[in-house]
């Protein structure tokens, strides 16, 4: 029997290819830089990511592509995935070249370590099988676990580390576990291939034996603890206060990105049969996330933990979009591509925001002092009318309010919903986020209304120019989207259209 | 020039506001005053054509702008006038003059940021006065709650945090909820309508009345719920007296005068002819509402011992007289109820002026520590007099000419309605009297007040056209009637005439099954 190679495209796969690249080169680089020029290794980083970047928008319309067996598809939704992930590490590289100094993580590994898990990102976006993903998946999230406790001298962030960490393996195995189960069921771990065993008079048999069931229900459980869905949330609230603060900015964008990728390929192209069955369980999930994780952060007296909480308000708006894609008419499914253009669409503003909003946190660390407590944002926008205006426009934009860019988020999701009458869900989900304002905007009554104390500290930004430059273009980037998303819409939009 | 005219009101404030955080720094206080009012006077200047050059004859929009502004999903920039949102939008321009100048002695800390905010504020409120397409409306609409939530809570009184948050969740709670309806309408037009995606509201009109009552009347409910709150209809009224007490003068003015008003023109520009049929369901509950508010808060008023709060109570009365000539649903009703938006934003805002005089002076406002205070400020109490006069309806004032309008249109409607609203109107001038008395006759026995100084140059000044405008309408209420008659008109017939072949159809449906019957029977 003559052995087959396996059909091997190393330019479809080009972004990985690059990257690996860049990693190498980061790593032997770092090899050969002093401690004191570590930040070094950042700019090399980010200029390798500019042009992963590119190569990533050069991909942009070069129709349906797979290689490596079917494991690997590039299509436009990969590039789109891929290029919200490349412009978020981006950011958070730019917001850590300064910070790693302060935080005294100022090593190459940390940048090494970025770059490991955005290989794993680009890896998921483009899986086209269940052991791709669960590979690119494995990658990101080992990566991640390392980023969350870089600060080895705070026992916060060590805690933070491991409790991540005894989640996020217990979470891959159930995961792992519902891969196993589904391959044993249809014979298959390609995405298209699985669809086909579940379809047709063999497919219906499959569907109704219970461990197809119980496996749908590990893949819920198992996407739900990545993208900490309530009640499987209860890492992040600890996992997002201890980790850096630009690594809590990039999971909060890239993990969930990188996850929501998978999800929508597992559940759409590998799972339609089971779509009355998924379905409700998520729906079950996004109500609880988005009332649970809006209730939540009401509590908060930590900004950064507010913020945690937020997120996984925002991961519950971000569902929804999941949820009501799909249309189920007198037992035929139907899927509205809008609703997934929406959740891009979102994602994208969720990026600009919320980066820019742990990015003012950065703003005000400093050497011995992290602006973390909303109680140090106090009288802040009296002494500093612009940064205060800065974070009042990613607040509004976080709470959905009119020309941001998380209003126009919102009004995409909620528009499917409605689209899909999903009424209660939507109805929920935009009260859910009204009472959102109560908490970013208790942060805003401090920093306008209310004195600076007298005992604390003098207000003091950070004077690297990095920062400045990357908040700047985040607020413009927040206005401009809420101004202006036809491009982004399209872009969305066109993302999706050979995906259902 | 004619078309970018709207566009130009609507920015002039916000350029300004922008060259004042540009280029004006702290302790420049007099140079922002002076440059605030001067923005607002040239504001106003520019709407003047709006008044000379409007065509009475026409119903439809005027001074029309439109620009395609999100293709994608069919939003486009488009401004215009028309009889119902005319006047407001000369109230506006008007009452940013008035509350700007009354601002430069009451405000004496962070004078930047403050004007800041009151040309903000002025941007989105005549941009949701100006938009035609509902999503541009919705924009406008959400964006003066930022402002406003910032004068009450920086400038505010004691209470200024709990009464600016208040504020802000109450009327985002029902947005929201309008939200939903607005997306509702959206994808309802998708179906049902010319299924090219819009929020332009002039098409919008024409797929309303097909949509089905059922899914008509959520519409409707979540259109009410976000104008009911901004209105504030009967049960969803308790941020007003928070929010009026704790504002600072300009930020009651505003909100009396302006901001209430987005609420009930809401009613009139949207849910009128966008949802007849429900309309049509919902009078009996809407007029219930109306009729409890306007009792309600005459009776609350008058129990108050805080000028301010009376105020503030007294607008939920008079709010309560606009809805029920609105949802009489006929000419007079509506033509009353749009005319008494424009008075109570005169005599209210006026009255919320003059409680800022004395308060400036005295730092209270509570009643009791107010009497005989006619022969001390002569002037203050004529003015206060005829304010007062005009928030009650004496004939000859301006507030007369609404409520008899809004009066006979309730008639038509039904005498119940009418006879309910005459209770109110007879509260409304026992409370105002009353208060009258307490504050200006008696003895001037408290010796704090013996030192009192009557109004100064600047505060007759803005004080004046406020009075002017009473006795024009009240008056001579020919011009302002005959420039919304057309689109009152329009909006009523709308009402009305979708609504009738459904009334048709349900009168007509035992006669179909009768002679059914027969054709079976025979």
């Amino acid at each position: 029997m003559p052995l087959v190679i396996p059909d091997i495209s190393l330019s479809i796969a080009a972004p990985e290819v690059g990257l690996a690249i860049l990693i190498c080169v980061v790593v032997v680089a770092d090899l050969f830089t002093s401690m004191e020029n570590k930040a070094g290794m950042g700019i090399l980083s980010l200029a390798g990511v500019a042009i992963l970047g590119l190569i990533v928008l050069f991909q942009w319309g070069g129709g349906v592509r797979t290689t490596f067996s079917g494991f690997y598809i590039a299509d436009n939704f990969s590039s789109f995935v891929k290029m919200v992930v490349v412009v978020t590490t981006a950011f958070t590289i730019l917001l850590s070249l300064q910070y790693a100094k302060m935080e005294k993580i100022n090593y190459g590994e940390f940048y090494v370590m970025i770059l490991f898990a955005v290989f794993g990102m680009l890896v998921m976006a483009s899986g086209n099988d269940l052991i791709s993903i669960y590979l690119g998946l494995e990658t990101m999230s080992i990566s991640s676990y390392v980023l969350v406790s870089f600060i080895r001298h705070d026992p916060l962030s060590r805690e933070a580390g491991l409790k991540y960490f005894l989640m996020g393996a217990f979470t891959s195995g159930i995961l792992l576990y519902g891969i196993a189960l589904t391959y044993g069921l249809t014979g298959a771990t390609s995405l298209t291939e699985i669809a086909k065993a579940l379809s047709g008079l063999q497919g219906a048999a499959i569907i109704a034996d219970p461990v197809m069931v119980f496996s749908l229900i590990l893949f819920v459980a198992g996407f739900g603890f990545k993208l900490a869905l309530v009640p499987f949330h209860m890492w992040l609230p600890d996992a997002y206060t201890g980790a850096p603060t630009s690594i809590t900015a990039f999971m909060s964008v890239a993990v969930k990105m990188a996850t929501l990728a998978a999800v929508i390929r597992v559940f759409f192209i590998a799972f339609p049969a089971l779509a009355g069955k998924w379905n409700l369980l998520l729906w079950l999930l996004t109500v609880f996330t988005m009332v649970w994780g809006n209730v939540a952060a009401i509590a908060q007296t930590n900004l950064k933990r507010m913020l945690a909480y937020s997120s996984i308000a925002h991961a519950g708006y971000i569902m929804l979009g999941i949820v009501t894609t799909t249309k189920i008419v007198g037992g035929k499914v139907v899927f509205t591509p809008d609703g997934i253009s929406a959740v891009l669409f979102y994602l994208v503003a969720y990026m600009v925001t919320n980066l820019g909003a742990f990015g003012m946190l950065i703003y005000l660390c400093r050497e011995d002092f992290r602006g973390d407590n909303i109680e140090d944002w106090r009288g802040i926008g009296q002494d500093h009318p612009w940064a205060g205006m800065a974070f009042v426009v990613f607040f509004l934009s976080l709470g959905g309010f009119p020309p941001t860019a998380g209003f126009v988020g919102k009004l995409f999701l909620f528009g499917t919903a409605i689209q899909n009458e999903y009424y209660w869900l939507a109805v929920i989900g935009i009260l859910a986020s009204a009472v959102s304002i109560y908490y970013y905007f208790r942060v805003v009554m401090v920093m306008y209304m209310e004195p600076r104390g007298e005992s604390q500290p003098a207000i003091e930004f950070s004077k690297a120019p990095s920062i400045f430059v990357a908040l700047l273009v985040l607020v413009l980037a927040t206005i401009y989207l809420g101004l202006f998303p036809g491009s982004i819409i399209a872009a969305a939009k066109s993302s999706v259209a050979g995906l259902l | 020039m004619e078309n970018y005219l709207l566009t130009l009101i609507t920015f002039i404030p916000l350029a300004g506001a922008v060259i004042v955080m540009l280029f004006f720094k702290k302790e420049q206080t007099v140079a922002i005053k002076s440059f605030a009012t001067a923005v607002t006077i040239v504001d106003f200047l520019l709407s003047i054509p709006l008044w000379t050059r409007f065509d009475t004859s026409e119903a439809g929009f005027q001074f029309v702008q439109k620009v395609s502004w999100i293709p994608t999903i069919g939003v486009s920039y488009f401004v215009g006038v028309d009889g119902i949102s005319v006047l407001l939008v000369l109230l506006t321009t008007i009452t940013m003059i008035v509350s700007t100048v009354c601002s430069f002695s009451a405000i004496v800390d962070r004078e930047k940021e403050y004007y800041v905010c009151l040309l903000l504020m002025s941007t989105g409120m005549l941009g949701t006065f100006m938009a035609v397409d509902i999503f541009l409306f919705y924009v406008f609409f959400e964006i003066t709650l930022v402002p406003m939530y910032f004068l009450i809570g920086i400038w505010g009184g004691s209470r200024k945090l709990y009464a600016a948050i208040k504020f802000f969740l109450y009327t985002l709670f029902g947005s929201v909820l309008m939200l939903l309806g607005i997306l509702a309408l959206y994808f309802v037009n998708l179906k049902l309508g010319t299924g090219t995606p819009t929020f332009d509201l002039t098409e919008l009109y024409a797929v309303g009345p097909k949509i089905p009552i059922g899914l008509q009347s959520w519409i409707f409910l979540a259109f009410f719920v976000g104008f009911a709150i901004k209105v504030p209809m009967f049960p969803f009224h308790t941020w007003l007296p928070d929010a009026h007490v704790e504002a600072p003068t300009a930020g009651s003015v505003i909100l009396a005068g302006i901001l209430l008003k987005m609420g009930t023109y809401g009613f009139v520009r949207f849910v009128l002819p966008l949802l007849p049929q429900a309309s049509q369901l919902f009078v009996p509950f809407m007029v219930l509402l109306s009729i409890i508010g306007i009792i309600y808060g005459a009776l609350v008023a008058m129990a108050q011992t805080d000028v301010k709060k009376l105020v503030a109570y007294s607008s939920v009365s008079h709010l309560g007289f606009v809805m029920l000539g609105v949802f009489a649903l006929n000419q007079q009703g509506v033509l009353g109820g749009q005319l008494q938006m424009i008075n109570h934003g005169i005599s209210t805002g006026a009255l919320f002026l003059l409680v800022g005089i004395i308060y400036e002076r005295r730092h209270t406002r509570q009643i009791s520590d107010f009497g005989g205070l006619s022969t001390q400020v002569p002037i203050y109490s004529t003015i206060f007099a005829v304010t007062m006069l005009s928030s009650i309806g004496l004939p000859g004032l301006n507030g007369f000419v609404g409520e008899f309008l809004i009066l006979v249109g309730a008639f038509k409607a039904s005498y119940v309605y009418a006879a309910f609203a005459v209770i109110g109107i007879v509260l409304g001038a026992a409370y105002m009297l009353w208060l009258f008395q307490r504050m200006f006759f008696g003895t001037l026995d408290n010796p704090e007040n013996q030192k009192l100084t009557d109004c100064n140059t600047r505060e007759i000044l803005y004080l004046l056209p406020m009075v002017v405008l009473m006795f024009w309408i009240g008056l001579y209420p020919r011009p302002f009637l005959a420039r919304m008659e057309v689109s009152v008109g329009k909006v009523v017939k709308m009402v009305n005439v979708a609504a009738a072949p459904q009334n048709n159809k349900a009168a007509s449906l035992p006669v179909e099954l009768r002679s059914r019957l027969k054709a079976k029977n025979f």
